[in-house]
């Protein structure tokens, strides 16, 4: 590996674009050449640099009037045009998207069926039949699954057991344990960053609640989102002195996190805590992280606390 | 309920869908257009433009990407012609961004709230950001949105090109200039480009020259 490509490894490097390889390569020339060993410090600075500028997500109000100025701006467009064949497409991708409602359409289907069959007897090849069976002619709801379908030979009568998928809509304190638990279930399992960020601050009210400091403490150690964890670690802000278990967390982000705004913050919450025990993993990383800039906030948070022992 | 159903019943003309549709998703449009135009007013059009055009073309969505793909391919086009026009007339720069307070009150970016804060620093940290802006101000509209969603927003370059229409190469290629920028333009700050490179050394890397 050259020079010039060396330096397309630095740089694709601090942001993971490159293989183990690749970077197994450019550490063995970086270590043999000091023009690339100084050009690595000098962009991991500017990336630290850069990284102050930190993670930020747009102020509600802000947002709010977007949304309102929108609502409005709707209001004067015409309904947009779509043909019938892109509405059936549409339908189709529906189906094709979601298991679920593949599954709800067949079992429309087969109800359909049944009550085909009972309403016209000659299709089925039998006279009139019994009466329609309750359930073949009860709208049925949207299904989320069919669980079991029991039959008995020769009979025609068939019993479905089957989950319903249904919108549903709930309110109050995010400390309400219903909330609570599709909360964190949002933290946790939604691929919307978004909807994560809003779960995270709604959470972020109630982090005397243990359960919910743990869903936050994931969060911040797992998000792939630096904005999600950052905000993560913002409302466990006042839990770092408080439960060594976030403060272990935080500790974590300083020394493991991709996002140097991420590792920049969590030095500024430990610095708030007075917890002897960091001080050995802030020493270290003060002589030894590659990033001039974290060893430099890292010298700052270790002479700090000493100077706060000395006291 | 899924973007795919929202989308089909947005297309069947149902208003609500389309509102749980940008709401679901104008969070992120609302801070790639902060983050890239710098002007609260600026960001607020851009919104407003996106998810219009989103509506207008609703029925042209046929399903090949996600929906967020979708709609941030739109806002990143969106905000490429507000930065190409302000490029177009650099005699109006950021002044909507001084007149509301500063770009750290538009993005609410996180403060040293310590109580035991020193001044000095937290005017340090002020001058930094500003002059980092200064830079960002500084780099031409492509670059500037490769920079903004690869550094801040945490997309994978080849992500980037498939939201603005060109190969993964160009991307890179943005990136470098970019960086190439920003190291100039900052090297003051900290002794950044102390470092005296041999021929070529601050250049793109050989294999990305010449690239659009």
């Amino acid at each position: 590996m050259n020079c010039d490509t060396t330096r397309q490894s630095i740089l694709l490097g601090l942001y993971g674009e490159i293989g183990e390889a690749e970077r197994r390569a450019a550490q063995m020339h970086i270590s043999v050449c000091l023009n690339c060993r100084l050009a690595d410090a000098d962009e991991r600075r500017l990336h630290a640099m850069l990284g102050e500028r930190g993670a930020a997500e747009p102020g509600e109000a802000l947002l709010d009037q977007c949304r309102m100025d929108l609502s409005q701006a709707l209001d004067r467009e015409p309904r947009p045009r779509v043909g019938l064949a892109r509405r059936l497409g549409a339908l189709f991708m529906e189906a094709r998207l979601s298991p679920a409602y593949g599954l709800a359409l067949a079992a429309a289907g087969f109800f359909a069926g049944v009550v085909a069959l009972r309403l016209m007897p000659a299709l089925g090849g039998q006279g009139a039949g019994p009466e329609p069976i309750a359930a073949a002619v009860t709208p049925v709801p949207p299904v989320s699954s069919l669980l079991s379908l029991d039959s008995a030979p020769g009979q025609d009568h068939v019993r479905l057991s089957y989950d319903t998928q249904q919108r549903g809509q709930i309110e109050g304190s995010a400390a309400d344990p219903a909330i609570r638990a599709l909360l964190v279930q949002t933290v946790r399992d939604s691929l919307n960053a978004g909807l994560r960020l809003q779960a995270i601050d709604a959470l972020g009210r109630h982090t005397s609640d243990q359960g919910i400091r743990r869903a936050l403490i994931v969060a911040l150690r797992d998000d792939e989102n630096p904005g999600a964890r950052l905000r993560a670690m913002e409302v466990l802000h006042d839990m770092v002195g408080a439960d060594a278990e976030v403060r272990h967390a935080v500790l974590l982000a300083v020394q493991e996190d991709a996002n140097p705004g991420v590792r920049v913050r969590a030095i500024d919450l430990l610095s708030g805590a007075d917890d002897e025990s960091i001080l050995p993993a802030m020493e270290t990383l003060s002589r030894e992280d590659p990033d001039t800039y974290i060893r430099m906030r890292s010298t700052d948070f270790v002479d700090a606390m000493h100077a706060r022992v000395r006291r | 309920m899924d973007d795919a159903r929202l989308i089909g019943q947005a297309q069947s003309g149902d208003r609500t869908a389309f509102e749980t549709l940008v709401r679901r998703h104008d969070r992120g449009v609302l801070r790639l257009a902060l983050r890239c135009l710098r002007s609260e007013e600026e960001a607020r059009d851009a919104y407003q433009e996106t998810f219009l055009r989103l509506y207008r073309t609703l029925g042209d969505f046929r399903g090949d990407c996600s929906v967020e793909t979708w709609i941030l391919r739109i806002a990143s086009n969106v905000c490429i012609d507000h930065l190409r026009r302000r490029a177009a007339r650099p005699e109006q720069p950021m002044t909507a961004i001084e007149e509301s307070g500063g770009p750290a009150d538009l993005l609410e970016i996180s403060r040293d709230t310590r109580p035991d804060h020193d001044p000095e620093r937290a005017l340090a940290r002020s001058e930094m950001h500003r002059r980092i802006e200064e830079a960002l101000g500084g780099l031409g509209p492509r670059e500037r949105m490769v920079f903004e969603m690869r550094h801040y927003e945490g997309l994978r370059l080849r992500q980037i090109g498939n939201l603005i229409g060109t190969t993964e190469d160009t991307v890179k290629n943005c990136l470098f200039r970019a960086h190439r920028h920003l190291r100039a333009a900052l090297a003051d700050l900290g002794g950044i480009g102390m470092t005296r490179l041999g021929a070529g050394g601050d250049a793109a890397p050989a294999g990305m020259r010449g690239m659009p």
